[in-house]
Protein backbone atom coordinates (compact mmCIF):
# COMPACT_ATOMS: atom_id res chain seq x y z
CA UNK A 1 0.00 0.00 0.00
CA UNK A 2 2.75 2.51 1.02
CA UNK A 3 4.55 1.79 -2.16
CA UNK A 4 1.24 2.29 -3.92
CA UNK A 5 0.81 5.54 -2.76
CA UNK A 6 4.30 6.44 -3.58
CA UNK A 7 4.12 5.37 -6.89
CA UNK A 8 0.72 7.97 -7.00
CA UNK A 9 3.00 10.72 -5.69
CA UNK A 10 5.57 10.61 -8.28
CA UNK A 11 3.45 10.13 -11.00
CA UNK A 12 1.56 13.18 -9.98
CA UNK A 13 4.98 15.02 -9.41
CA UNK A 14 6.23 14.01 -12.89
CA UNK A 15 2.70 14.69 -14.42
CA UNK A 16 2.94 17.98 -12.82
CA UNK A 17 6.19 19.25 -13.92
CA UNK A 18 4.97 17.99 -17.91
CA UNK A 19 2.25 20.05 -17.76
CA UNK A 20 2.20 22.56 -15.25
CA UNK A 21 -0.32 21.08 -13.28
CA UNK A 22 -2.94 23.50 -15.70
CA UNK A 23 -5.77 20.89 -15.07
CA UNK A 24 -5.73 21.36 -11.42
CA UNK A 25 -5.90 25.06 -11.61
CA UNK A 26 -2.62 26.54 -11.76
CA UNK A 27 -1.90 30.15 -11.01
CA UNK A 28 -0.65 32.40 -14.20
CA UNK A 29 1.05 35.15 -13.87
CA UNK A 30 2.97 38.15 -16.30
CA UNK A 31 6.76 38.01 -15.04
CA UNK A 32 7.54 41.18 -13.03
CA UNK A 33 9.91 42.26 -16.14
CA UNK A 34 7.23 42.07 -18.86
CA UNK A 35 5.75 45.77 -17.95
CA UNK A 36 9.49 46.89 -18.59
CA UNK A 37 9.97 45.29 -21.92
CA UNK A 38 6.64 46.13 -22.85
CA UNK A 39 7.56 49.66 -22.43
CA UNK A 40 10.85 49.43 -23.43
CA UNK A 41 8.62 47.91 -27.04
CA UNK A 42 6.55 50.76 -27.47
CA UNK A 43 9.01 53.27 -26.95
CA UNK A 44 10.34 52.03 -30.28
CA UNK A 45 7.30 51.68 -31.93
CA UNK A 46 6.11 55.07 -31.15
CA UNK A 47 10.05 56.04 -32.81
CA UNK A 48 9.25 53.66 -35.71
CA UNK A 49 6.06 54.58 -36.60
CA UNK A 50 6.67 58.53 -35.98
CA UNK A 51 9.80 58.67 -38.04
CA UNK A 52 8.19 57.26 -41.04
CA UNK A 53 6.15 60.20 -40.83
CA UNK A 54 8.29 62.64 -41.16
CA UNK A 55 10.26 61.35 -44.00
CA UNK A 56 10.95 64.31 -47.13
CA UNK A 57 7.93 63.68 -49.26
CA UNK A 58 5.59 61.71 -47.12
CA UNK A 59 2.10 63.54 -46.79
CA UNK A 60 2.93 64.10 -42.94
CA UNK A 61 6.22 65.06 -43.09
CA UNK A 62 6.89 68.75 -42.19
CA UNK A 63 8.54 70.92 -45.07
CA UNK A 64 12.56 70.80 -45.16
CA UNK A 65 14.80 71.49 -43.45
CA UNK A 66 12.43 69.99 -40.72
CA UNK A 67 11.76 66.30 -42.40
CA UNK A 68 13.48 63.65 -42.24
CA UNK A 69 15.90 63.22 -45.48
CA UNK A 70 16.86 60.21 -47.41
CA UNK A 71 20.14 59.95 -45.87
CA UNK A 72 18.79 60.06 -42.47
CA UNK A 73 16.06 57.75 -42.57
CA UNK A 74 18.53 54.75 -43.78
CA UNK A 75 20.97 55.60 -40.87
CA UNK A 76 17.71 55.92 -38.52
CA UNK A 77 16.70 52.68 -39.94
CA UNK A 78 19.94 50.79 -39.75
CA UNK A 79 20.03 51.86 -35.73
CA UNK A 80 16.27 50.85 -35.66
CA UNK A 81 16.85 47.54 -36.78
CA UNK A 82 19.31 46.96 -34.18
CA UNK A 83 17.35 47.95 -31.70
CA UNK A 84 14.21 45.77 -32.28
CA UNK A 85 16.88 42.84 -32.84
CA UNK A 86 17.87 43.50 -29.55
CA UNK A 87 14.31 44.48 -28.10
CA UNK A 88 13.57 40.41 -29.49
CA UNK A 89 16.42 39.38 -27.73
CA UNK A 90 15.27 41.28 -24.24
CA UNK A 91 11.41 39.66 -24.68
CA UNK A 92 13.02 35.92 -25.30
CA UNK A 93 15.03 36.32 -22.54
CA UNK A 94 12.65 37.59 -19.85
CA UNK A 95 10.44 35.24 -21.64
CA UNK A 96 13.22 32.01 -20.44
CA UNK A 97 13.49 34.07 -16.86
CA UNK A 98 11.64 31.94 -13.68
CA UNK A 99 8.92 34.42 -11.92
CA UNK A 100 11.54 35.10 -8.88
CA UNK A 101 14.54 34.94 -11.35
CA UNK A 102 16.41 38.55 -11.54
CA UNK A 103 17.90 39.98 -15.28
CA UNK A 104 20.81 38.32 -16.08
CA UNK A 105 23.89 41.04 -16.32
CA UNK A 106 24.09 40.86 -20.11
CA UNK A 107 20.32 41.86 -20.52
CA UNK A 108 20.84 44.65 -18.37
CA UNK A 109 23.64 45.65 -20.47
CA UNK A 110 21.53 45.09 -23.68
CA UNK A 111 18.55 47.54 -22.31
CA UNK A 112 21.66 50.23 -21.96
CA UNK A 113 21.92 49.56 -25.52
CA UNK A 114 18.69 50.09 -26.25
CA UNK A 115 18.24 53.23 -24.73
CA UNK A 116 22.03 54.46 -26.55
CA UNK A 117 20.27 53.60 -29.80
CA UNK A 118 17.14 55.73 -28.88
CA UNK A 119 18.95 58.11 -28.05
CA UNK A 120 20.74 58.26 -31.13
CA UNK A 121 18.26 58.09 -33.29
CA UNK A 122 16.54 61.00 -31.41
CA UNK A 123 19.63 62.43 -32.54
CA UNK A 124 19.58 61.99 -36.14
CA UNK A 125 15.68 63.45 -36.16
CA UNK A 126 15.54 67.29 -37.05
CA UNK A 127 13.98 69.53 -34.51
CA UNK A 128 10.19 69.67 -35.81
CA UNK A 129 6.75 70.13 -33.82
CA UNK A 130 6.41 66.38 -34.30
CA UNK A 131 9.73 65.88 -33.19
CA UNK A 132 9.00 67.50 -29.82
CA UNK A 133 6.13 65.75 -29.26
CA UNK A 134 7.81 62.20 -30.16
CA UNK A 135 10.57 62.95 -27.22
CA UNK A 136 7.91 64.16 -24.85
CA UNK A 137 6.07 60.97 -25.18
CA UNK A 138 9.49 58.48 -25.23
CA UNK A 139 10.53 60.75 -22.12
CA UNK A 140 7.13 59.99 -20.52
CA UNK A 141 7.04 56.23 -20.50
CA UNK B 1 -21.32 -13.54 -18.22
CA UNK B 2 -23.53 -15.39 -15.40
CA UNK B 3 -25.58 -12.50 -13.03
CA UNK B 4 -23.93 -13.86 -10.06
CA UNK B 5 -20.63 -12.15 -11.40
CA UNK B 6 -22.30 -9.05 -12.42
CA UNK B 7 -23.77 -8.56 -9.40
CA UNK B 8 -20.50 -9.29 -7.35
CA UNK B 9 -18.66 -6.83 -9.68
CA UNK B 10 -20.91 -4.15 -9.64
CA UNK B 11 -21.14 -4.47 -5.69
CA UNK B 12 -17.09 -4.49 -5.73
CA UNK B 13 -17.48 -1.25 -7.43
CA UNK B 14 -19.85 0.47 -4.90
CA UNK B 15 -17.47 -0.76 -2.14
CA UNK B 16 -14.82 0.91 -4.27
CA UNK B 17 -16.54 4.25 -4.69
CA UNK B 18 -17.74 4.51 -0.97
CA UNK B 19 -13.95 4.15 -0.22
CA UNK B 20 -12.89 6.84 -2.20
CA UNK B 21 -16.16 9.39 -1.87
CA UNK B 22 -14.94 10.91 1.55
CA UNK B 23 -11.88 12.01 -0.22
CA UNK B 24 -13.50 14.02 -2.76
CA UNK B 25 -13.47 17.64 -0.49
CA UNK B 26 -9.42 16.41 -0.30
CA UNK B 27 -9.13 16.84 -3.72
CA UNK B 28 -10.17 19.92 -3.61
CA UNK B 29 -7.83 21.39 -1.43
CA UNK B 30 -4.98 19.52 -2.93
CA UNK B 31 -6.12 21.58 -6.16
CA UNK B 32 -5.91 24.99 -3.95
CA UNK B 33 -2.06 24.05 -2.77
CA UNK B 34 -1.24 23.33 -5.89
CA UNK B 35 -2.53 26.41 -7.29
CA UNK B 36 -1.01 28.58 -4.79
CA UNK B 37 2.52 27.22 -5.17
CA UNK B 38 1.98 26.21 -9.09
CA UNK B 39 2.79 29.46 -10.81
CA UNK B 40 2.98 29.43 -14.32
CA UNK B 41 4.47 32.41 -16.42
CA UNK B 42 2.23 33.99 -18.82
CA UNK B 43 4.37 34.55 -21.77
CA UNK B 44 1.86 35.53 -24.25
CA UNK B 45 2.67 39.52 -24.12
CA UNK B 46 5.97 38.73 -24.55
CA UNK B 47 5.34 36.42 -27.41
CA UNK B 48 4.27 39.36 -29.13
CA UNK B 49 6.71 41.80 -28.68
CA UNK B 50 9.41 39.27 -30.27
CA UNK B 51 6.58 38.37 -33.39
CA UNK B 52 6.03 42.60 -33.83
CA UNK B 53 10.15 43.26 -32.97
CA UNK B 54 11.25 41.15 -35.53
CA UNK B 55 8.56 41.89 -37.96
CA UNK B 56 9.84 45.42 -38.02
CA UNK B 57 13.45 44.68 -37.34
CA UNK B 58 12.93 42.81 -41.21
CA UNK B 59 11.25 46.03 -42.47
CA UNK B 60 14.26 48.52 -41.20
CA UNK B 61 16.57 46.70 -42.34
CA UNK B 62 15.03 46.08 -46.01
CA UNK B 63 14.38 50.77 -45.40
CA UNK B 64 18.19 50.95 -44.55
CA UNK B 65 19.42 49.51 -47.84
CA UNK B 66 16.85 51.46 -49.78
CA UNK B 67 14.04 49.21 -50.26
Amino acid sequence: MRKFLVLIAVLFAVGCSQTGCASLGATKVQHPFTLSVSTLHQTLVAIDDTERLLVCGAASAPAPPQCVDDTRHREISRLLAQAFSIDSSIAKTVRTLAIDQPLPPSTTNEIADVKALVSDVLGLIPESPQKAGLVQRVQAR
Amino acid sequence: MNLAAVLEAFALAKKVYESVRPLAPLWGEVKGVVAKYNVVVDTAELDAIVEDADRRQKVREGEAQGR
